[in-house]
């Protein structure tokens, strides 16, 4: 019974030779690879920084707070900007965490003969804008109120204000 | 380019010129009306009585419109409010029921109140508190 012969043919030298230069080309494109990686890893790196800087900075620049102007032609802010921003801060301590007492708001905005249209726009200048936990993003006066008080609250803030100052 | 063009030029530069001389100088105050909304009595249009009697209305019969009474008294100024409370005088009020009903009418008469007592009776003492914030004067 004739048997299989398990072993190959020897292979021809110059095949040899061509399998050799095959394995010192595909190393030597490995190693070229690795280098064109490494080179563009600074590139990406900068470009990512790049983006990364102009992307906050386009974020801050949108999210800065505007300042609303208050209107010569009107009369003159019947309170004083350091009075406005204690009001300010005032507001901010019923309403920063948890919405403490509404009165608080409402006493905000009094004034003997009831405050006008620039000392309205002085204490929401004062104001800026606030965040009161490190996640929290940061909020402008009406933004706070519409965040934090009822619509009834919100209606009734509008009217003392004379919709000056509209949640 | 021709001298007529630079002419028509010049003159078209010119008038655009005034053109934005004109609005800058006619154009309304940013962020705000001519008149401003907090204080002053500048709005010829505006009738005290007529707000008095819708006030009135709206507190008159039993159970009361907050919101309503706080939209009435939105773009009223403290000036103008004083006028309203003037042209309000005094309406008989029950203040046990808050309306004008009167249950002992042959014994007796409802007494007369002023705004400020109707409004006190009306609203509960936070809402009257952002009235009485608004019109100091009157309230």
């Amino acid at each position: 019974m004739k048997t299989k012969s398990t072993s190959k043919k020897p292979l021809k030298k110059s095949s040899v030779a061509k399998g050799k230069k095959g394995a010192l080309r595909g190393a030597d494109i490995r190693q070229s690879v690795i280098e064109q990686s490494t080179s563009v890893i600074p590139f990406v790196l900068k470009t990512l920084f790049v983006i990364g800087v102009g992307y906050w900075g386009i974020r801050m620049y949108k999210n800065r707070f505007k300042e609303r102007p208050e209107i010569s032609d009107y009369e003159d802010a019947n309170i004083t900007v350091p009075e406005a921003e204690s009001r300010a801060d005032a507001i901010f301590g019923a309403i920063g965490i948890f919405l403490g007492d509404f009165d608080t708001i409402v006493n905000a905005f009094s004034h003997p003969q009831g405050l006008n249209y620039n000392a309205y726009i002085r204490i929401y200048n004062a104001f800026g804008k606030r965040k009161s936990t490190y996640l929290q993003k940061e909020m402008n006066l009406t933004e706070w109120f519409s965040d934090k008080l009822s619509d009834y609250q919100k209606q009734q803030i509008a009217t003392l204000t004379s919709g000056v100052i509209v949640p | 380019m021709t001298k007529q063009g630079i002419t028509y030029t010049k003159i078209g530069i010119g008038v655009v010129a005034v053109g934005l001389l004109i609005y800058y100088a006619t154009r309304p105050p940013v962020g705000g009306s001519a008149d401003d909304p907090t204080h002053g009595d500048n709005d010829p249009n505006f009738d005290a009585h007529k707000v008095a009697i819708a006030l009135r209305d709206t507190m008159s019969s039993t159970g009361t419109d907050e919101e309503e009474i706080l939209s009435i008294l939105k773009f009223v100024t403290p000036e103008q409010f004083d006028k309203v409370f003037k042209a309000f005088g005094k309406w008989q009020y029950n203040a046990t029921l808050g309306n004008q009903i009167n249950p002992l009418g042959w014994f007796t008469q409802l007494p007369f109140v002023d705004l400020k007592g109707w409004l006190k009776s009306e609203l509960s003492a936070s809402e009257y508190n952002v009235l009485k914030t608004k019109y100091p004067k009157n309230l």
